[in-house]
């Protein structure tokens, strides 16, 4: 938690949950809500650092990866945006929103079979996040979600790779079954804020900017 | 113990010779009738062009950059040791994990961590330290390559303006950690500043109490196997 000795330093605020959990519209509205108050925020997505997110992909589209590499170049990628992107901002006073973080490996590594010490010393250079929401949501409702927007699940997010069921559908859910499970654990260990995402969105996001505002008072910001 | 097979590193800083080494000692065990697979750094078919393309990029994370190298040593793992292994066959790895932990620790990642990250994959049998001091090495990619790369000279260890002497001391730097890490049993250190025949032989002695019986002289069953070239 935040004190007002780290007045200066920016904080740090993630969400984690399934695919379809609807935790980046969540993140979307609450950064909206944090420029529109004139705060200095920025943004950071899992995948996304612009040296390591091409070639994962590319490792993705040749289905090659174990659950170690799977694992290495999602810490890589994390590792890029870490060092460059998240913490010379909050070192500036920049509060950085991220589209999951740690958790997203503890859980996903974790339903992959890897020991979950191990993941935690990947990412051990990483400071906690001042606040994590978990979006909730049952695979059933992730899946649903999904196809509303495409037309079928990605070989890796189905955990096609693990061999639990030959039927996309099937492997998904008992993949993000075992994700879920994962989470639980780690939102309970961790402190996350549970939301429950199967209510209105508006319903959610006015849970997560009390917190946040919460969370900014505290801080003296 | 013949059944399983046996996995030996050649660990060494730019310009040693250790894929000379490594080529004319697979060709040797192989005459000698072992079964012999080669494999190398940044020798998985996903990473291998696009590491080799970060290299010579600053705008990537040291960290980022190591966790790389460990993935590419996961497949490589994965795909190419494990499976020669358990076919009983001799690996010759061209560097293995020394290398990864030696580099990232040259540029400030704490190589605790770093040991701990590739924790999962098996220790080899015993691994060869190729040792030359830096002017030496220095020579030696002078003669065989028309540019040196900003990260032999250092790039992410040390910001000199002039690349030359930041390769020598970056170089300088790499004798030392490299030289820590040889305890002349797990692993042992090989002069090779002497000739590729010396070291070669050299590199047999060290290793021949560690060979299985050669099934039998001339063709061998398996014979040569290279891993997949650059």
């Amino acid at each position: 938690m935040a004190t007002r000795r780290d007045r200066r330093r920016g904080l740090l605020i993630a969400v984690e949950g399934l695919d379809g959990s609807g935790k980046s519209t969540q993140l979307e509205l609450l950064h909206r809500f944090l420029v529109r108050r004139g705060l200095g925020v920025h943004r950071s997505a899992w995948n996304s650092s612009p040296a390591v997110h091409p070639l994962t992909r590319s490792l993705k589209a040749a289905r090659r990866l174990t659950p170690e590499s799977f694992a290495l170049v999602h810490a890589a990628d994390f590792a890029d945006r870490y060092e460059r992107e998240i913490a010379p901002r909050l070192r500036a006073g920049i509060h950085v929103l991220c589209d999951r973080y740690v958790g997203t490996a503890l859980a996903r590594d974790g339903a992959r079979g890897l020991d979950g010490a191990f993941i935690a010393r990947l990412y051990d250079f990483a400071r906690a996040a001042d606040l994590t929401f978990y979006f909730q949501v049952p695979p059933e409702v992730a899946a649903a979600r999904i196809l509303r927007s495409r037309p079928s699940f990605s070989y890796y997010e189905a955990g096609l790779d693990l061999g639990l069921a030959q039927d996309p559908t099937t492997s998904f859910l008992r993949f993000q079954g075992r994700v879920a499970a994962h989470y639980a654990v780690i939102a309970e260990r961790m402190d996350y804020v549970v939301v429950d995402a199967t209510r209105a969105l508006r319903l959610q996001q006015r849970e997560v900017r009390r917190r946040v505002l919460g969370l900014l008072a505290e801080a003296g910001l | 113990m013949s059944a399983a097979g046996r996995l030996f590193a050649v660990e060494g800083p730019d310009g040693v010779g250790r894929t000379t080494l490594v080529r004319a000692l697979a060709e040797q065990l192989a005459a000698a009738g072992h079964a012999v697979t080669t494999v190398r750094l940044r020798g998985s078919p996903g990473l291998r062009g696009p590491l080799r393309s970060l290299q010579r990029r600053a705008d990537i994370a040291e960290r980022a950059l190591f966790l790389l190298y460990a993935a590419d040593l996961a497949d490589v793992y994965a795909h190419e040791i494990a499976p020669a292994l358990a076919e009983g066959r001799v690996v010759l790895a061209d560097r293995y994990v020394m290398t990864p932990v030696v580099r990232a620790e040259a540029r400030g990642i704490d190589p605790a961590w770093a040991c701990d990250v590739l924790a999962f994959l098996p220790a080899p049998q015993r691994t060869l330290v190729l040792q030359a001091e830096a002017a030496v090495r220095l020579r030696r990619m002078l003669m065989r390559r028309r540019f040196l790369t900003p990260r032999e000279s250092g790039l992410g260890a040390t910001y000199r303006r002039d690349p030359q002497a930041m390769l020598v001391r970056y170089q300088h730097l790499m004798d030392e950690l490299f030289a820590r890490r040889v305890d002349g049993q797990a692993a042992v250190g090989l002069d090779a500043s002497v000739g590729p025949r010396d070291l070669l032989s050299a590199a047999r002695r060290a290793l021949s109490a560690d060979l299985p019986a050669p099934p039998k002289a001339g063709v061998p069953p398996g014979g040569l196997r290279e891993g997949v070239k650059a």
